[in-house]
């Protein structure tokens, strides 16, 4: 049973994503195997009206369902205090696309509420490969320092990191046991053992990145890794459950 | 059967890449060298080193490996053809690995592409759209289709299909000489069908770019992708069985 914390719905200005309905895109994570997982709305990363956009995300994802829409909020919008008093309990930001720094004084005020109220907080490190980004739309990632300065600052403010590269994990990762990675972006050879042997499990979350990437390539990441059952659970659904917790 | 027909061997991990492979169930891999060894423009002895190396790693499993010959255009022609003659004569290396030491628009590709057109062989040719970390002499797509052009009867297999992207995809789907792999770059979804849709299945590769990549993500591609069995097996296997003549 695999819970995928890295799952988008919307339109994508610079890639026609797959699945034309909602349906189509559960049908095929479910045969995949992945039972639930947190949906981001992928429009909110560079619409101006994230209300709208959250909105749009609960109309088509229902919080009673295993695939949990989880709305963006940005310090720059007043709508994630109103949001905090609900009983959600992931919520979403795309630093670099709303142009602020996680170590800002605004982010620091939402960075306490969360923290506070024991929500989770998921920081989209970068949406593609900036290689390949539009000539006229450079949208650098979020630095991992920050993050993991973040996570120092905030010791009980629990962290998901998405689209982290293997190479960034080592400096997000060290000494913030509250600060965690998904393995969507992450890539070396036995990806999965490495990481083990160089980082532990502990704070690795399963995430595909769909429709953005083919689900199966992280799934194959995952079970073809060949490590423990135990390590396996892990990090495709117990890693998940303890955050929560 | 698989074939993965873009890896590079660093002595230290060859064993861990080929047991890999077998891991998952990859049966055949084409070595291209480590072309990165000595940096952008390794000189002729460098050369030569890259190309011992990959002949060490082919002669230790001769039933997985296949060589490719490592150059640099740069260097003199005279060592570079003997060194192409040497690999192909004496260890049935069955194709042309470029990097990024020269553009390959360059001249000074020319008597490499005669030669490979005389012998029969293909060309992988590395290749990227980048808008940043782009290597000086870096090729494009656009820069493939010069070669294409030039060279209508030399087969060129052109790396990186995630870095190519759609734009070059489109750049060279009118020439039936290109072939793309599917290595490089995170599994973006829907590409690998794109390419296929504008190349035909024939044109396109598998390719994982281990160790670098991970194999098994890069396979996922390929099995995630919304393609037909027999094109899954065109891309797999049957495609790089004809380029490399096997």
């Amino acid at each position: 049973m695999i819970f995928d914390v890295n799952i988008s719905w919307g339109v994508w200005p610079f890639q026609p994503l797959r699945f034309a309905s909602v349906a189509k895109l559960k049908k095929s994570l479910l045969k995949n195997g992945i039972y639930g997982g947190l949906v981001r709305s992928a429009e909110a990363a560079f619409s101006p009206d994230l209300e709208h956009c959250n909105r749009k995300l609960s109309i088509n994802f229902k919080t009673d369902d295993n695939f949990i829409p989880v709305p963006t909020i940005s310090p720059r919008n007043q709508e994630w205090k109103h949001l905090l008093e609900s009983e959600i309990r992931f919520f979403a930001v795309y630093p670099s696309y709303h142009d602020y720094s996680v170590l800002s004084i605004e982010f620091a005020e939402l960075a306490k509420w969360l923290e506070n109220k024991n929500k989770v907080l998921i920081v989209v490190v970068r949406q593609e490969d900036e290689r390949g980004h539009n000539k006229l739309c450079q949208i650098p990632p979020v630095p991992v320092t920050e993050i993991n300065k973040l996570g120092r600052q905030f010791i009980n403010l629990k962290i998901i990191c998405l689209n982290c590269y293997f190479g960034e994990l080592k400096t997000l990762l060290t000494d913030v046991p509250n600060v965690n990675a998904d393995i969507a972006f992450a890539e070396t050879m036995n990806t999965i053992r490495t990481i083990e042997e160089q980082f532990g499990h502990q704070q690795i979350v399963f995430g595909s990145h769909t429709p953005f990437l083919y689900s199966k390539a992280a799934l194959m990441k995952l079970k073809n890794s060949g490590v423990s059952e135990g390590i396996f659970n892990a990090i495709a659904s117990e890693n998940i459950k303890r955050i929560l917790k | 059967m698989i074939i993965d027909i873009h890896t590079h061997n660093t002595l230290s991990e060859t064993d861990s890449l080929i047991s890999t492979a077998k891991y998952n169930n990859v049966d055949k891999i084409v070595l291209l060298g480590n072309v990165l060894r000595f940096g952008y423009y390794p000189v002729e002895e460098q050369v030569h080193e890259i190309n011992n190396d990959t002949i060490k790693t082919v002669k230790k499993y001769p039933d997985t490996c296949y060589g490719f010959c490592f150059l640099n255009p740069a260097n003199g022609v005279d060592f570079t053809l003997a060194e192409l003659e040497r690999c192909v004569n004496k260890y049935r290396f069955r194709g042309v690995k470029l990097e990024v030491s020269v553009n390959c628009r360059d001249k000074r590709l020319h008597p490499i592409m005669k030669k490979l057109s005389e012998l029969n062989l293909p060309l992988l040719h590395h290749c990227w759209y980048k808008t940043v970390n782009k290597c000086p002499d870096e090729s494009t797509p656009s820069d493939i289709v010069y070669l294409a052009r030039r060279f209508p009867t030399v087969k060129i297999i052109m790396a990186h299909l995630a870095g190519c992207g759609y734009l070059g995809v489109d750049d060279v789907a009118e020439y039936p000489n290109v072939y793309i792999d599917t290595s490089g770059g995170q599994p973006v979804a829907s590409l690998v069908e794109y390419a296929v849709k504008r190349l035909g299945a024939s044109r396109v590769v598998f390719g994982s770019d281990a160790p670098y990549r991970d194999i098994s993500c890069q396979l996922g591609r390929i099995y995630g992708a919304d393609l037909n069995e027999e094109e899954k097996e065109k891309i797999f296997y049957a495609n790089a069985k004809e380029l490399l003549k096997i």
